[in-house]
């Protein structure tokens, strides 16, 4: 990529207030992977103010505003490999960008109907399980009423009372089994953050799936 | 006592750069999904001792927000020094409302104790933790107990307990009794005593836990298992009191014992100090308290 | 009426107001100025400048007056304002061959290039306690300095023309690691390993050093050389495409010299222990030196037997900060654990006076009086 058609305009604005607004952000994200399944909707202050380039939306956005650095290299899918993401994450998180999945903190998955593997990216190590990607996938639908090429799961597992239930969607037909591998994993694995665009809902890799055929 | 003071630092919010927040709120998404695994992070140096509370105060300052109520207690009080003092810190720092009252408290910080009040969803439990590793006085290097974690390798400690019961006829631990952590991390719940770890189980709260000094970092996510470690023949039992607390009456409650002269007088209260004026103020009285009341 | 402890808050506050009475003192003696610490208390500012991991005379005497003297405390304020500070990136290598010697002496060499040069030292002085210093005695000015302008090369340098010495790693062009930036993980690089010993607590060090002279992991050292004054440290700006001179700091450096027979791979050579701290502390450099040189045992096939060579052991308790916090943490209250202790051992002491009035002609148990726990401290 050439450095001009990174600087090529003006960077587009993220946080009005980033002290404050990454925290709000933190704690949303925080509760949801406390809490797999459970729907957090963040401000309309910080999803308004966030003009990010698309196709990444602006909780999207948001997530990794609140978390990247320097210190994360974060992973873009095809579908928001671009000059304009990737010059809206080096100016507001200073973070590099990586094509490799293994080496990515983080991964933008703008398209899900692309994703079928988790076990590409970062899984951790038995030592340091910590060392694995977190990945932030975009769907259109989050919430209750699955729609075309959505899934509906149950879940259970830490930060569940008993079950829970999500429907999402439209994703890849082996994004399921793909979760399912990836819990195989654990204590190994990676965490997903899934956004329609203001809300989000956590599925770490402690989550055990159970698809519901409707 | 509920109040709400004003930032008057220059210092950033909650006092730590932004930078450090971001790495501490990474390292605290993974304890999360890695419910009882202690993940390293890079402490900083605060401007409070090592093993004076710096990891809880920094998974504290990474997670509090202008809307959040902090209460901190030590050794069940929110009036001994320590808790006065990191309360202070984060009203200083972060122009957060803080409160004694366990129930009114969005973000509860502690030191070697549990509230009795039931802990709510929503809630979170900062732990300060001086010894993260339970098993680090079993074995004091780190790369064999990373080791043992990798493999859920735990036998070591096992054997231990199983050495105590044919010594002392018992498990001579009564408190940083060792947990297992959703079937899989051996966890030491900090030195709170033996009596909270059933409160930690599938408590509806998130229990986050900060090492400063040993810069680790781990988490027990809501409505997850933490089993005290116990052998079929000889289970886990808490610390019985076999008497009620002298102010309030509470049974089955948390006892310090306060010496009361120097022949041998002496009476059991309430650690929690919360929970205790709760119920004085709801008229429930204690062996002593209405002795005085009765005499008065 | 019994009533809890309360009023924290005032006893902290009214501790705080003592001890700012009390650091001052007489106030009909006039107050310590942190010109005076920093001119004529150089070598304390010095540690604190080296211990604290910021080169900054004025914050290290400030800190040495604030705290009273109490130079781990110093240490620790330096430390916790140095935590605050911006970070631009890192400095290119300073060049130590280029430093304006104000002292360099070598144990090895009769004379060298650059020659032997006492400098500021107690060395030599009687140690007398000079009644003179208690009043305003001027001191005679010193000799001009003649020596100190021709270059001085470093002992291993004349040392490598003949090959007698293992190579300097080559210079790496990797972003340094930085314990205070990432949590140190086993084993650690000898990179790591220089930044905890230059942060590491003097007495600590000098104690290992000590340790291995007297046989455990016995190495067996000469001073190559020391060497102390300042250098220059140049910053490389990304955005000026070249490096900028930021400023000079002064330095100690020592080179041990260590006998090794050699082993399958290596022939015999001597090998390198190093130490470099900020300001003048030959004590620190020269201690340094040899517990790097203990460290490396593993890279020369020789086995960690003694605790100066384990590296877990050292980096882990090298740091007086941390180790001021956590001995001292067991004053804060620990009451509830004690009680739960309380509660197990009188249960203990029913159950074994019992036991013994079952069998009165059993002959006394030979644990009677060990200790319930006896490996774990109160936290």
């Amino acid at each position: 990529m050439l450095v001009e058609t990174l600087f090529a305009a003006a960077p587009r604005p993220g946080f009005t207030d980033p002290v404050m607004q990454s925290q709000a952000v933190f704690r949303a994200v925080m509760a949801a992977l406390a809490e797999p399944g459970t729907v957090h909707a963040l401000a309309e202050d910080i999803t308004a103010a966030i003009d990010a380039p698309a196709p990444i939306t602006p909780a999207a956005a948001a997530i990794l505003l609140a978390l990247a650095d320097y210190e994360t290299p974060i992973y873009l899918d095809e579908a928001a490999r671009c000059g304009d993401v990737a010059a809206f994450l080096a100016f507001h998180c200073g973070s590099r960008i990586t094509d490799i999945a293994a080496d990515a903190a983080f991964a933008l998955i703008a398209d899900a109907t692309a994703l079928d593997r988790l076990d590409l990216f970062a899984q951790g190590s038995l030592e340091y399980p910590d060392r694995s990607t977190t990945l932030i996938v975009q769907v259109a639908e989050l919430g209750d009423v699955p729609g075309e090429g959505a899934v509906r799961l149950t879940l259970a597992g830490p930060g569940i009372a008993d079950t829970a239930r999500i429907a999402f969607g439209p994703v890849h037909p082996g994004f399921v089994a793909a979760l399912t591998d990836n819990r195989a994993r654990f204590p190994q694995g990676a965490d997903l953050i899934l956004t329609d665009g203001t809300r989000l809902v956590g599925l770490p890799r402690t989550t055990r799936i159970e698809e519901e055929v409707f | 006592m509920s109040t709400t003071a004003t930032a008057t630092t220059p210092y950033n919010y909650a006092y730590l750069d932004e930078q450090t927040k971001r790495m501490i709120r990474r390292a605290i998404l993974k304890a999360i999904a890695i419910p009882g695994y202690q993940v390293p992070f890079a402490s900083r140096e605060m401007p409070m001792p090592y093993g004076w509370g710096t990891g809880g105060v920094q998974v504290t300052a990474s997670i509090i927000g202008p809307t959040d109520t902090l209460k901190v207690i030590d050794q069940g009080s929110d009036d001994t020094t320590n808790a006065v003092s990191i309360r202070k810190f984060f009203q200083k720092t972060a122009a957060v409302a803080v409160t004694t009252s366990t129930s009114a408290a969005t973000i509860i910080q502690t030191r070697h104790r549990i509230p009795e009040t039931p802990l709510t969803a929503g809630q979170v439990l900062v732990f300060q933790v001086p010894t993260p590793e339970p098993l680090r006085f079993l074995e004091p290097r780190e790369t064999e107990t990373r080791k043992m974690h990798a493999l859920a390798e735990y036998g070591l400690m096992h054997v231990k307990l199983y050495e105590d019961i044919a010594k002392h006829g018992r498990i001579a631990k009564t408190y940083d009794y060792p947990t297992m952590v959703a079937g899989r991390y051996l966890m030491a719940p900090s030195p709170t005593p033996k009596f909270d770890n059933p409160k930690m189980h599938r408590s509806p709260a998130l229990q986050l836990f900060g090492a400063g000094r040993e810069k680790r970092i781990y988490a027990v996510p809501p409505h997850t298992d933490v089993v005290s470690l116990d052998f079929d023949d000889y289970p886990f039992e808490v610390n019985k009191f076999d008497r009620p607390c002298a102010l309030c009456g509470a049974e089955n409650v948390y006892l310090d014992e306060v010496i009361l002269d120097d022949r041998g007088g002496r009476m059991f209260v309430c650690s929690d100090t919360d929970h205790c004026e709760t119920r004085r103020a709801e008229g429930h009285r204690g062996e002593i308290l209405g002795q005085e009341e009765t005499r008065a | 009426m019994y009533v809890a402890v309360k009023g924290g808050e005032r006893a902290i506050d009214n501790a705080h107001r003592l001890l700012a009475s009390d650091r001052r003192g007489d106030t009909d003696i006039p107050e310590i100025s942190t010109n005076q610490i920093a001119g004529q208390l150089k070598l304390a500012v010095a540690r604190v400048m080296a211990e604290g991991s910021l080169y900054d005379p004025e914050v290290a005497a400030l800190a040495i007056k604030q705290a009273r003297g109490d130079l781990i405390e110093a240490i620790f304020l330096a430390r916790a304002y140095r935590t605050t500070l911006p970070r631009f990136g890192y400095s290119r290598p300073i060049e130590t061959s280029e430093m304006a010697v104000e002292r360099r002496i070598s144990a090895t060499y009769k004379d060298l290039p650059g020659g032997q040069i006492l400098g500021p030292t107690f060395d030599y002085t009687h140690r007398l306690i000079d009644f003179g210093l208690a009043g305003d005695a001027v001191p005679e000015p010193p000799a001009e300095n003649a020596a100190g302008l021709e270059p001085a090369p470093h002992v291993t340098r004349l040392l490598n023309d003949e090959g007698l010495i293992e190579q300097n790693a080559t210079r790496s062009d990797a972003p340094p690691r930085d314990l205070t930036r990432e949590p140190l993980a086993f084993p650690a690089g000898r990179d790591l390993r220089l930044q905890n010993l230059a942060r590491g607590d003097e007495g600590f060090l000098l104690g290992l050093a000590y340790s291995t002279q007297r046989g455990f992991g016995g190495s067996h050292p000469f001073v190559g050389e020391i060497r102390i004054g300042e250098v220059e440290v140049e910053f490389f700006a990304e955005e000026l495409g070249f490096a900028v001179t930021l400023g000079r700091v002064q330095l100690t450096e020592c080179e041990m010299v260590n006998q090794f027979k050699g082993s399958a791979s290596e022939p015999p050579q001597f090998t390198r222990g190093y130490g470099l701290v900020f300001g003048q502390s030959e004590r620190k450099a020269m201690s340094m030196a040899l517990v790097d040189r203990a460290l490396r045992a593993e890279e020369f096939g020789q086995d960690v037997t003694a605790p100066a060579q384990d590296q877990e052991f050292v980096l882990s308790h090298s740091d007086n900060v941390q180790a001021t916090g956590f001995v001292e943490h067991l004053k804060l209250p620990h009451y509830v654990d004690f009680q739960a202790e309380l509660g197990l051992v009188r249960r203990m002491r029913a159950l074994h006076a019992a036991a013994r009035a079952d069998e009165p002609d059993e002959a006394p148990p030979e644990e009677a009086d060990e200790p319930v726990e006896d490996r774990e401290a109160a936290e």
